[in-house]
């Protein structure tokens, strides 16, 4: 897995390749600190390339849109591949998540 | 078809467990949805176990059975950790907004939405968890 950032003006869109599981969790969200520490308002995750998520991956997710939300920033999602929104319609996120 | 996969309490080795499953789905020939659904319940079970299972972080270890048999994939997940039966952990509630989502019980959740069966028992000082997909 690998989370590039691009960062222009107030605005960041992370580019998200491969899975997201138990191992790397951490690193994806250590990957996207960065960005709610400078409360940028503005955060797109490009899920393109992602491959595979589990909840350790679902759970940097929200706590990704509660720390956004917390600053009234806002989060969106693009690109999804269908087998990874299906894992999000069945546990409740895509109802809570922008997803474009 | 049967295979059987023996790991160690090492987060790392959720990375074999996903080899295994791939390796699994080629040869019964699964659709990839299908695999990474697989892959997923596994994962939330073994990390659970890896995570959980062994205070004292010993090299234990951890067995995996898939066994394919009248259209269904039987997974048998066995360890000698501490007992815990997923079955009787609260689900999450997924229907709440974000603010008032709890970390947690969302892996659970997720294996019992995607597979038919999922049934504990305790045997032996084993925690035994038999989960089962219906695959034709």
């Amino acid at each position: 897995m690998e989370t590039k950032i691009e960062i222009t003006d107030a605005a960041a869109v992370a580019l998200i390749d491969g899975r997201i599981d138990t191992v790397n969790a951490g690193d994806f969200e250590a990957a996207l600190k960065p960005l709610t520490d400078d409360k940028v308002m503005d955060i797109t995750l490009d899920c393109n390339k992602l491959t595979y998520i589990s909840s350790s991956g679902l759970r940097v997710f929200l706590s990704l849109l509660k720390t956004t939300k917390s600053y009234k920033g806002q989060l969106k999602i693009q690109g999804m591949k269908p087998e990874i929104l299906e894992i999000f319609k069945m546990t409740g996120f895509a109802a809570m998540f922008n997803i474009i | 078809m049967k295979k059987v996969l023996n790991i160690k309490n090492d987060i790392a080795e959720i990375t074999t467990l996903a080899a295994f499953i791939d390796e699994l789905g080629e040869e019964l020939e699964l659709d990839m949805a299908s695999v990474m659904s697989l892959n997923l319940a596994l994962e939330e079970i073994v990390s659970n176990i890896i995570l959980y299972a062994y205070p004292q972080k010993m090299s234990e270890d951890i067995e995996v059975i898939a066994l394919e048999t009248n259209g269904s994939l039987i997974f048998t997940i066995s360890d000698n950790g501490v007992e815990f039966d997923p079955t009787k952990v609260a689900e999450a509630d997924v229907t709440l907004e974000a603010q008032d989502r709890e970390i947690g019980g969302l892996g659970i959740f997720l294996v019992n939405k995607i597979m038919d069966e999922v049934n504990y028992t305790r045997i032996e000082n084993k925690n035994i968890l038999t989960i089962t997909k219906k695959i034709k």
